[in-house]
């Protein structure tokens, strides 16, 4: 079995039948829906982005990641976020009340702006002068090193090889832009890949017949791979 | 990145409680949370509910429902959504969070697509809402992608081995939307008709769109 990156990183684990097929419930319980809020209305104040907020999430215990409601795990990475930007401190956490005023420097999302920033999101796709690197349907290798801190190529592809099927755009890499813990965030950009690995090569003779998995690759995940007889 | 002043803090609080209390604990402690990040300036409550109402009525699996049919039905549209999906969503007015960048996957009588993100919940917000619970669960997460037959058959979709099963793992920004299989004998049905019979789960991949016998065209 591959090792995990994080406490996130569950692809190919051996886990029971998928629970809550036919739920339809959107929130199970009101607090879920106002985690929800708060975690998207902290998002315009720019004190952190969403590659932040993920590595928050993977970097509970796996024990608790496992076991936490899944909007549980969003409030405790909120908090986490919030502590470690000074915003709030562990006694308002917990009380609820405010000991000082805030730093007075975030700009709140609106309510008039709130349809807005829903429908204009936070695109990735950046411009980039040099070309990509690989091209579609070159055979490709993703690195084993084992990355510092959050990244985004799952621990079950590490190692693997694949073809790749779509060169998407140049995007700003989520290893980097999660590194700086304060802002201004580094947005370099960097070619990304959807890579298509079959079954066989993931999974042995565990896999199942005529599947293949694709992920989305960033370039500095991938190594040129040259022998052409290990794909298949 | 450390959450420990966090665990610590939740790990001294949960001490004292047993897990019937769970939901009003954390009723409490996110209310707390509310109010302390409304009195610093940081969020503003009737955003928040603006937040919740906009995931709860308008942006929803009806929006990718109606992407789906117009597909099935309008050709030139169909060749806009392969060569630029964002942009071809986003003028129907369906882009935004979660749904920057997007790609539709086509299924076909040899291949099925089924849409997942082991390392977190990417989901395509902006046509299909929020994930629901089981896109969200451990289980799903790391079986779709080594046993992605096993998993469907969960989901009461049973496939030959003649049709390919194609899995996407949402690692980075892109958002995949299925494309299902017009259903049989709904020739001449509007786009509107066709979209009451684009599930959910059939633009996951996890299930396949309603009969026509299911929901006969009004008249």
């Amino acid at each position: 079995m591959n090792r995990r990156l994080s406490s996130a990183d569950l692809g190919g684990l051996a886990l029971g039948p998928v629970p809550g097929i036919g739920d339809e419930t959107r929130f199970h319980h009101p607090w879920e829906a106002r985690v929800m809020a708060l975690a998207v209305a902290m998002g315009p104040t720019a004190q952190w982005t969403l590659d932040h907020s993920r590595s928050a999430r993977e970097s509970l215990p796996f024990d608790r990641y496992l076991a936490n409601p899944y909007y549980r795990t969003w409030y405790e990475a909120l908090c986490s976020l919030l502590l470690e930007r000074g915003l709030v401190t562990v006694d308002e956490v917990r009380t609820g009340c405010a000991e000082s005023v805030g730093p007075g420097r975030l700009a709140s999302l609106k309510v008039a702006d709130v349809d807005r920033v829903l429908a204009t999101g936070s695109p990735t796709l950046r411009p980039l002068a040099h070309p990509p690197r690989f091209e579609v349907g070159q055979l490709v290798q993703v690195k084993a090193t084992w990355p510092d801190g959050h990244t985004r190529a799952p621990g079950y592809v590490h190692g693997r090889s694949g073809r790749v099927a779509a060169v998407l755009g140049a995007h700003i890499l989520p290893d980097r832009r999660s590194r700086r813990l304060v802002g201004p965030f580094d947005e370099t950009p960097e070619w990304l890949y959807t890579v298509v690995f079959q079954g066989r090569e993931l999974w042995g003779d565990d896999a199942e017949p005529a599947t293949e998995v694709s992920v989305d690759a960033f370039e500095s995940y991938l190594l040129s791979n040259s022998s052409e007889s290990s794909s298949n | 990145m450390s959450s420990s002043t966090t665990g610590q803090m939740h790990d001294d609080h949960d001490r004292g409680h047993d897990h019937g209390s769970d939901v009003t604990d954390m009723e409490l402690r996110v209310r707390a949370l509310e109010s302390v990040l409304t009195a610093k300036g940081y969020v503003d409550p009737e955003a928040l509910d603006r937040i919740i109402e906009a995931y709860e009525s308008r942006i929803g699996p009806r929006n990718g429902a109606r992407v789906v049919a117009r597909a099935w039905t309008d050709p030139s549209f169909l060749q806009a959504l392969r060569k630029d999906a964002s942009s071809a969503i986003a003028a129907m007015g369906f882009g935004g969070r979660q749904g920057e960048h997007m790609t539709v996957v086509e299924n076909s009588g040899r291949e099925h697509h089924l849409v997942v993100c082991t390392l977190c919940s990417c989901y395509p917000w902006s046509v299909l809402g929020l994930p629901p619970a089981w896109y969200k669960s451990a289980a799903y997460r790391a079986r779709a992608v080594r046993e992605p037959r096993a998993v469907l058959r969960e989901f009461g979709v049973v496939l030959s081995d003649e049709v390919a099963v194609r899995v996407w793992d949402s690692t980075a920004e892109m958002r995949y939307l299925v494309l299902p299989m017009r259903p049989a004998g709904t020739e001449g049905w509007s786009a509107e008709e066709l979209a009451r019979l684009v599930t959910r789960d059939s633009m996951v991949g996890t299930g396949l769109p309603l009969q026509a016998d299911a929901q006969a065209p009004t008249p």
